[in-house]
């Protein structure tokens, strides 16, 4: 299998307004994705996912790492190659009313791309526009509407049709769905399994909702303050996660059935700032499995079958299952 | 191509009354233009009383300014002779000045010096304003740091001095009023759409812009330029107010335009002379239409402000 997608050590720090300390949003980060398959990223709000995904399409500038598209080395190119790469590497944006100027027409913005990157004329472009947008289950009169005259899901499916119009081969999904009634999400999910299927285009997947990831992803990384501390195959991760991390962001997750009493993980304290890491492992103030050598310096993915690792020191002697927490009595109305 | 396009269209949007279902092929922009405008503009003037009252007053003006060879026969600059401070009578509505000229014809002629005057300073300082706004706005840096340390610099000048210097030193009035009233506008314009551009550079629709492919130039112009619009039409109604004051107080003070020409400021200037003596119309005349153009470009700003503000409707 060919790696298409390939980021070896990326770091980004932001300065602070005013002060001297940077803040650690990405501290080394490993991507590899496989062309036409799905990495999902995983990790809660502010653990540098998002930033992984903009420093891969390199909308930010990464302060260290290696970049590779299809052979090809991004932070290499030039702003005119850079440019021409955005037809080949696109992003979808989480918050759909956002990432579509209000006052520009639907068929402006799904044009644009077609404008930028190809000869089409007017009649070219106003086809592949009414292409597109059935591509995506819309209809050809909702090009002539303004953003706020369409509802979120529509917006949210102009946001992909803006981004395939060019016919990338590389997607950042970035929370895509998270914006979404749960009635449109499992729409906007198919919609994009299916158009990575007949187009072969590699997705990398960023969400918080373990649920759409598992049922996007073929491999699943998680993510803790700017580092990947688990890797691997989908099912290997959120099923038998290793981490301890892992095992108290996926017991966190919600079941279908209310009833279900699943075995809890708590973790003690808050996520710390990025501005300052602690050294060694990521989460070692807060894990109650921690001991010394969590300190030193930051684990290896130790494997626990192929493919899948976890950064944590205890995989290799099996000791990095967490305790389980009571559960949470059900509470009734009476 | 016995009827023309819309009217097809219009015909076949008829018997669909679902609002769903769009008439196919409508080109909606391109023959309803004008009318949607004159519609927009009739339902922004039935507003408020201030859009109502400020638009007629510049409508008012802008087309009596325009038509003043037409409308008033007497030339502004004949002189009666015999009717030295005439007041007003049929024959000289406003009556005549101390040279015996006829002050009716003169304010209505004056408007269209002031006007031009103001409309072209202010329209000048909007272009270079709002390029050099949104260049530093979204660019930043040393061109941003040098640019407001100049504009600081530019506006740390009394308004109404700076323009005396430059138009005393300058030869050229007309000319240079313009282009001192630009002066004054610019750093204004600068500022705004700088603030506007610095809210706006990280919104999320920016960011996808650049990641579409789209060149720094066009991002401005195409994405951030548009949504800087409506604080941009409000400050042109104010500073279009301000400016024809600005060309008034210069003639006013005797610097600029001179008096045989009409322009309202030599007008109140060169009567002032007479008010203590009970000729008051050589100057009133004049100081109300000031009035009443400032009153109509500052009732429009307010209008147009009530009119954008969002949570309105």
């Amino acid at each position: 299998m060919s790696e298409h997608i390939e980021a070896r050590g990326v770091v980004k720090s932001f300065s602070v307004r005013g002060s001297r300390s940077l803040v650690k949003a990405v501290n080394g980060v490993d991507i590899v994705i496989p062309r036409g398959r799905t990495l999902g990223l995983v990790g809660e709000s502010g653990s540098g996912k998002s930033t992984v995904g903009r420093c891969l399409l390199r909308l930010l500038e990464p302060t260290a790492g290696a970049i590779r598209h299809g052979g090809e080395d991004i932070l290499a190119m030039r702003p005119e190659a850079l440019r021409r790469h955005r037809a080949r590497a696109a992003m979808v944006f989480q918050d759909p009313y956002e990432s579509l100027n209000p006052r520009m027409r639907i068929r402006s913005l799904v044009e644009e791309p077609l404008m930028l990157h190809t000869d089409l004329g007017a009649s070219g472009r106003r086809r592949r526009a009414g292409e597109l947008m059935r591509m995506v289950r819309l209809e050809e009169f909702h090009l002539d509407r303004y953003p706020h005259e369409l509802s979120g899901g529509q917006l949210q499916r102009i946001g992909i049709a803006r981004a395939l119009a060019t016919e990338p081969e590389f997607l950042v999904l970035d929370e895509p769905t998270s914006s979404l009634d749960l009635s449109v999400r499992a729409g906007v999910l198919r919609l994009l399994k299916r158009l990575q299927r007949e187009h072969q285009i590699t997705f990398l997947f960023i969400s918080h909702d373990l649920t759409t990831v598992a049922a996007m992803s073929d491999e699943v990384a998680v993510m803790y303050l700017g580092t990947v501390i688990e890797r691997g195959p989908a099912a290997e991760v959120l099923g038998n996660p290793q981490h301890p991390y892992s095992q108290a962001l996926l017991s966190a997750a919600l079941s279908v059935d209310p009833g279900e009493r699943r075995t809890r993980h708590v973790l003690e304290g808050e996520t710390p700032s990025p501005v300052d890491i602690p050294s060694g492992c990521p989460l070692a103030p807060r894990c109650p499995l921690q001991r010394d050598d969590c300190r030193g310096a930051l684990p290896p993915l130790h494997e626990i079958s192929p493919g899948h690792g976890a950064a944590c020191v205890r995989v290799p002697e099996g000791t990095n299952q967490l305790p389980a927490t009571a559960p949470l009595p059900i509470v009734t109305a009476s | 191509m016995s009827t023309p396009p819309n009217d097809k269209a219009a015909a076949s949007a008829r018997p669909m009354p679902d609002a769903g279902t769009p008439p196919a092929h409508v080109d909606h922009d391109r023959p309803g233009r004008p009318k949607a405008a004159a519609r927009g503009l009739w339902r922004f003037m039935t507003s408020s009383m201030a859009a109502f009252t400020g638009t007629t007053i510049v409508l008012a003006f802008v087309v009596v300014g325009a038509l003043a060879d037409v409308l008033v026969r007497t030339d502004p600059l004949q002189v009666f002779g015999s009717d030295l401070l005439h007041p007003p009578s049929a024959e000289h509505w406003f009556g005549t000045d101390g040279n015996g000229m006829d002050v009716f014809a003169r304010t209505i002629h004056a408007i269209q010096i002031d006007l031009v005057i103001s409309v072209t300073a202010v329209a000048i300082s909007i272009v270079v304003g709002v390029a050099l706004g949104l260049v530093a706005g979204y660019r930043g840096g040393w061109f941003e740091m040098v640019l407001l340390r100049v504009m600081d610099v530019l506006q740390a000048f009394p308004a109404l001095i700076l323009a005396l210097a430059v138009v005393a030193a300058s030869q050229e009035s007309i000319a240079a009023v313009i282009f001192v009233i630009a002066l004054l506008d610019i750093p204004v314009f600068i500022r705004m759409t700088r603030g506007q551009v610095l809210s706006l550079r990280d919104a999320m629709y920016v960011e996808a812009a650049r990641a579409t492919g789209n060149k720094p130039w066009r991002i401005m112009w195409r994405h951030i330029m548009p949504n800087t619009l409506p604080p941009l039409i409000i400050q042109t109604a104010v500073r279009l107010a301000w400016s024809v004051m600005i060309v008034s107080s210069l003639a006013f003070v005797g610097v600029g335009i001179q008096v045989p020409t009409p322009e309202w400021g030599a007008m109140i200037r060169h009567g002032s002379a007479y008010v203590t003596s009970g000729q008051w119309w050589p100057s009133v005349f004049p100081g109300l239409a000031l009035m009443l153009l400032v009153l109509g470009f500052n009732l429009l700003a307010d209008a147009i402000q009530d009119h954008l503000d969002p949570r309105k409707d």
